[in-house]
């Protein structure tokens, strides 16, 4: 069972985790369509705005700051950026991840691997991260409001792997079974990325920085 | 629909710093679609004018308050126990709701945050383009669609002036002449008979304010003759 | 105003799927990149000027309203509706001004809820004062 779930269940998984995220990008492209620029003449005394840090310059970055979300939910912008960057980070430098690497294809970023306290110290962030969010939906009325079964189960489901190897790494349980758990819900996030509610991690980036919007992160290009 | 754009920061500083507790008054309206008076501007225009004051260590204090729109009394209503506490009342909605906003808290000042622009349309994110003067005499049923008042920088009802450049305007390079456009549309759908008809020029005259009443709705108001 | 005709007995389900159809990927897309975290709270006035209840967050009104008629598929009630209608024009202005941060547009998707309610007659009380 290990094995399947190693091999030919991993790389299926994979392959729609891949495959997947192709199609919703191809997709995006298709439904969205290119704005025609806007061309104004330039007026005679108009002056560039450059980013200043000066006294004179402070009120307006204040005001800016304090309106985006990084102003009107501090704690929250800071825990979701944490625990994104970590989810993604963790797993791809992790010691015995490239350990696996290595001895399958003998790829091997071994040097910059994490030493096994900050793998440890990341873990306990994401766990940190998981319980800051799962807490929220239960006592935040606002979003205990729209939450439904499904999103406990989608945070239940992050956390799975994590636990779970952070178990199996430190020796407790029986190490067989928490391995298979651990595959098992990796898969299971790989089919769900690009199709379920973890396809957002796709159209943040997509809907931020081609759609054009007030609240894109770039000048965007495309409408729907 | 109404476009307005902010006032510069430092004509709001002026405005205001006789007063120590100001409350600024956002619009769900208009101006919020505009990106020039809702709610998040309201905020933006506060926190920028505190952090002014406090680095020239003034001491006023500013809240913030948006309302559905500033054009109607019922909206207003939510603000008559709030307003007690402050000295000066500062609007960030079109000069329709500012009136409104000074009238009927008549006994506080009241201070306009954004400039009205015109009424018109949106062309992309914060770029919008004047299309309507509010003349009260629409031709643009005869013109293809296209409003000599607004477009026209003379506002000529009867064809273009002798300052056509290559289908430029003679007071702005940048503007295609609004009587050129107007020909090529007619053109197109076959109706230029449309303008050979003269038309009257428009009577600016009694000019008083004017009041819009709905047909359905005019038995409501006027008296019974 | 006088009422033109009798109200059917229940809405015209063939015609709120022809709306739903006609916009069904980019509308189930948004509903599933929702990720319900609240965040589009406080960028609507109306939410932070009626005391923060979480029936005036964007996300909320968007799901009740527009996801509803995607999840039962268009087979919903005179009732329903009545709800939809009171969440479209008396709690969303259409100020257009919400805050997703995955880039969901909200107004969008209220905008088409309230085409779905007027297709069938269910309208704001306007003239009421």
């Amino acid at each position: 069972m290990y094995e399947f779930i190693r091999g030919p269940m991993a790389w299926t998984c994979f392959s729609i985790l891949i495959l997947g995220m192709i199609f919703q990008v191809v997709r995006f492209f298709l439904l969205t369509k290119k704005i025609q620029p806007v061309r104004l003449a330039t007026p005679p005394r108009y002056i560039k705005k450059k980013f200043e840090l000066s006294r004179e310059s402070l009120p307006s970055l204040a005001a800016k700051l304090r309106v985006s979300v990084v102003g009107v939910n501090p704690l929250m912008t800071l825990v979701t950026i944490v625990f994104h960057v970590s989810i993604i980070v963790l797993p791809l430098f992790l010691m015995e991840h490239n350990i696996l690497l290595d001895v399958l294809w003998g790829i091997n970023f071994c040097p910059c691997s994490f030493p096994e306290s900050i793998a440890d110290f990341l873990t306990g962030v994401i766990l940190a991260c998981i319980l800051f969010f799962l807490f929220r939906r239960i006592f935040v009325s606002r979003v205990r409001s729209i939450s439904t079964f499904y999103d406990y189960f989608i945070i239940l489901l992050t956390a799975t792997p994590f636990v779970t190897g952070f178990l199996a790494i430190h020796g407790f349980f029986d190490y067989r079974t928490l391995i298979i758990i651990h595959l098992i819900s990796v898969n299971l996030i790989m089919v769900f990325l690009p199709f379920a509610k973890f396809v957002h991690s796709i159209f943040f980036f997509l809907n931020r920085f081609f759609i054009r919007s007030e609240y894109s992160l770039s000048t965007g290009s495309r409408n729907w | 629909m109404v476009k307005g754009k902010r006032k510069p920061l430092k004509q709001i500083q002026d405005s205001i710093k006789d007063y120590n507790k100001v409350l600024t008054v956002g619009c769900g309206g208009c101006v919020s679609i505009c990106l020039a008076g809702g709610q998040k501007e309201v905020i933006a225009l506060n926190t920028e004018l505190n952090v002014t004051f406090k680095l020239e260590k003034i001491e006023t204090r500013l809240d913030a308050y948006t309302v559905e729109r500033q054009c109607n009394m019922n909206f207003l209503a939510e603000l008559d126990k709030v307003v007690e506490k402050y000295d000066c009342l500062m609007s960030m909605a079109c000069g329709a709701g500012v009136q409104l906003l000074a009238e009927r808290f008549h006994q506080k000042p009241v201070i306009p945050a954004i400039n009205t622009m015109a009424i018109g349309i949106d062309r992309g994110v914060g770029l919008y383009e004047e299309r309507c003067r509010a003349c009260g005499e629409c031709v643009i049923g005869f013109t293809g669609g296209i409003c000599p008042v607004t477009r026209c920088a003379k506002g000529l009802f009867n064809g273009p002036c002798g300052g056509v450049n290559n289908g430029q305007c003679e007071a702005n390079k940048d503007a295609p002449c609004a009587w050129v456009d107007i020909y090529n549309r007619l053109k197109e759908q076959n109706r230029l008979d449309s303008i050979l008809k003269f038309q009257e020029t428009m009577l600016w005259q009694n000019q008083t304010q004017r009041t819009i009443i709905q047909e359905p709705y005019e038995k409501r108001y006027y008296e019974k003759s | 105003m006088p009422e033109t005709e009798a109200k059917p007995e229940a809405p015209d389900r063939k015609e709120i799927l022809e709306f739903l159809s006609e916009h069904k990927t980019k509308m189930k897309l948004f509903l599933k990149v929702c990720a319900h975290c609240g965040l589009c709270a406080e960028s609507c006035f109306i939410y932070t000027t009626r005391g923060c209840k979480p029936e005036y967050m964007p996300s909320h009104k968007m799901i009740n309203s527009i996801g509803k008629l995607y999840k039962k598929k268009g087979k919903v009630s005179w009732e329903t509706f009545e709800e939809i209608k009171e969440i479209v024009w008396k709690r969303c202005v259409l100020c257009t001004r919400c805050y997703c941060p995955l880039g969901i547009d909200i107004p969008e998707m209220i905008a088409l809820a309230r085409s779905i309610c007027r297709s069938q007659n269910v309208l704001p009380d306007f003239d009421e004062e």
